[in-house]
């Protein structure tokens, strides 16, 4: 049933996101949003499909400083789980923690990953191309590590600690009673759902604003951009921490969900985030403004059928792995090519992608 | 500024590239309202002149003032907002924009942007593409304009900035002969706005046509400047650029056979 929900989402958005005529794509998203708002009815764990949309508004976050900006971060997982950390500790109920409630710490949980990536940027972004990557691979290692191994951070004057991460025990949110889990989940899905349409009207507006022309030039020239008075030193920066804060508020949200963080492989940093979001925006469409939505569907899509099929085993990796290849040798501008390729045959765009000059 | 007062004012600029000067030394000034060409030979230092002044290279010594006020230590995207304006030799088109959504760039950014909403800066951008002719291809994408169109792409992109000084780095190169008169005629409309412009150009006619005066640098110095019939009749510019030939065919030197008269 979730599978029929992806599938039927992707076409819808597709068509959103295509070159049909205005009343039908109009139609189409009225659809789409139909979908959204009773899939809940029609499946039995809503919170498949809100991990669908975490990831889903994660990469929203990513297509605004490597979309659009066209800075590739590596690193988008540190701002997921800085996103993660700051809901746990706001929300728990333990030493150092704030015992608040989740509507109140959510805005934070995008607040603090964007602080702390303006200031990371302001070093990193004076790197280019392979070097920026390398550096937020570096930042994203780096983060998760002082993030895990931090137990309480307080001021000698205070008699209580400022925050406690907690270490390798890391933070237990408090449970839900059993009578609130189905509303709870419900909630959830909800939430994931509105970041998700929330950060794709933010790049749909982006997209035609001022500011996005500015990232826009930046992107294909970063000399020229400045000499027409782009301040590209400031765009940069407020772009990767506008991505940190829509990535750190997916993290958020999927703490709430997961009832915990912890500190190891699989935790709330885990680093195939990182390589996710980029992932699902190179499905969608790297820069456009429906390719995290897009991507999400297909890659969730494709993972929900395989595990039908193979079952859920250590597949996944080698899977991804040649899925990226193929992507970027037969379609390196995302699905949508198909869409706004003015119809030729499909044949074509992906001979022609794959024999066309790459830089 | 007070009247009188140059718009430009280059003094003592020079730029060391590790121990090689590509502008040693370099003054001179642009008045407001004139066609000032900027000429030598290839590697003499005039595309990082133009750096210096718009900003993408600092002096390593020297001043340069622009309206009386000096640009040092002030960033690219503040000079371009101050009203200094430039085209890349090579042209630096934005992938993925529209050739409307390049020239509205401009619009947004440059000296008069900050007032104008991107609606704005589009129907702004639609006026400078009739003057230079490129509204048919006004909603393709920039990267499939063939050269000329891209050069006058890249001089709309300036131009959509409102700049009152406009350096132009070979804005003409690899046109072909209609298109260089096509160009040229351009550039007069511009000035007739009352924009003043710093043109380095290789194609003499062209800044015979169109400069009431020039500058010449060769190995970063600067060995002229004058009207052009007297700067292109001077021996250390045909030594240094212009040639031996180039003056006989354009009777600046005496001929042989004329020697005998």
């Amino acid at each position: 049933m979730n599978l029929a929900i992806l599938v039927g989402g992707l076409i819808l958005s597709l068509v959103v996101a295509g070159r049909s005529a205005v009343t039908v794509r109009r139609g189409a998203l009225v659809a789409l949003l139909g979908l959204a708002l009773g899939a809940p009815l029609l499946t039995p764990n809503p919170l498949t499909l809100a991990a669908v949309a975490i990831a889903g508004a994660a990469a929203v976050g990513w297509n605004i400083i490597g979309g659009f900006t066209g800075y590739a971060a590596f690193g988008q997982a540190a701002f997921f789980g800085l996103g993660g950390y700051t809901m746990a500790v706001l929300v728990a109920r333990s030493t150092g923690s704030y015992g608040l409630p989740a509507g109140l710490a959510l805005p934070l949980a995008g607040l603090v990953p964007a602080l702390i990536a303006a200031l990371i940027g302001l070093v990193v972004l004076r790197l280019r191309g392979h070097y920026f990557a390398i550096a937020t691979l570096g930042v994203g290692i780096a983060v998760r590590e002082l993030v895990n191994n931090v137990d309480c951070v307080g001021l000698p004057s205070l008699s209580r600690p400022l925050f406690c991460l907690g270490a390798a025990g890391g933070i237990i949110l408090p449970p839900l009673r059993r009578s609130e889990v189905a509303a709870t989940n419900l909630t959830f899905y909800f939430a994931a759902l509105g970041l998700l349409a929330g950060g794709t009207l933010a790049l749909a507006l982006l997209h035609r604003s001022k500011f996005g022309y500015g990232l826009r030039a930046i992107r294909a020239n970063e000399e020229a951009a400045a000499v027409m008075g782009i301040q590209t030193t400031r765009f940069k920066v407020l772009a990767f921490a506008a991505g940190a804060a829509l990535t750190g508020l997916a993290g958020g949200l999927q703490v709430l969900i997961n009832g915990s963080v912890l500190p190891d492989q699989s935790s709330i940093f885990d680093p195939y985030r990182s390589l996710e979001v980029i992932l699902i925006c190179l499905i969608g469409g790297v820069g456009t403004v429906w390719g995290p939505l897009i991507g999400a569907l297909v890659l969730y899509a494709v993972q929900e059928a395989l595990t039908g099929l193979l079952g859920s085993g250590d597949w996944r990796p080698v899977f991804f792995g040649a899925f990226v290849i193929l992507l970027i040798l037969f379609l390196p501008r995302g699905l949508q090519q198909f869409t706004t390729g003015g119809g030729r045959p499909t044949w074509r765009i992906l001979w022609r992608n794959l024999t066309a000059n790459r830089v | 500024m007070t009247l009188g007062e140059p718009l430009l004012r280059v003094t003592d600029a020079t730029r060391f590239y590790g121990g090689v000067a590509a502008v040693a030394g370099v003054s001179f000034a642009v008045q407001p309202g004139e066609i000032l060409g900027l000429i030598g030979p290839n590697g003499a230092g005039k595309t990082t002149l133009v750096n210096l002044i718009s900003g993408l290279a600092s002096p390593s010594r020297g001043q340069i003032a622009f309206q009386g006020r000096s640009l040092a230590g002030l960033p690219a995207h503040a000079i371009g907002r101050a009203g200094i304006a430039r085209t890349f030799q090579v042209v630096r088109p934005f992938q993925g924009l529209t050739v409307r959504e390049n020239v509205a760039v401009g619009a947004m950014y440059g000296r008069g942007g900050a007032a104008r909403t991107a609606a704005q800066a589009f129907a702004h951008a639609d006026g400078v593409l009739a003057l230079v002719d490129l509204a048919a291809r006004a909603a393709d994408p920039a990267e499939s304009l063939p050269i000329a169109g891209r050069k006058r792409l890249e001089l709309a992109k300036a131009l959509a900035m409102d700049p009152t000084l406009l350096l132009l780095d070979e804005a003409l190169a690899g046109l072909r002969g209609s298109e260089i008169d096509e160009a040229m005629a351009l550039i007069r409309r511009i000035h007739a706005t009352g924009v003043t412009i710093l043109i380095i150009e290789h194609v003499m006619k062209v800044i015979q046509g169109l400069c009431s005066r020039v500058v010449v640098l060769d190995y970063g110095r600067k060995i002229a400047d004058g009207a052009p019939a007297v700067v292109m009749a001077d021996p250390a510019v045909i030594q240094a650029y212009l040639g031996q030939r180039y003056a006989r065919a354009h009777g600046l030197l005496p001929t042989p056979d004329a020697a005998h008269d």
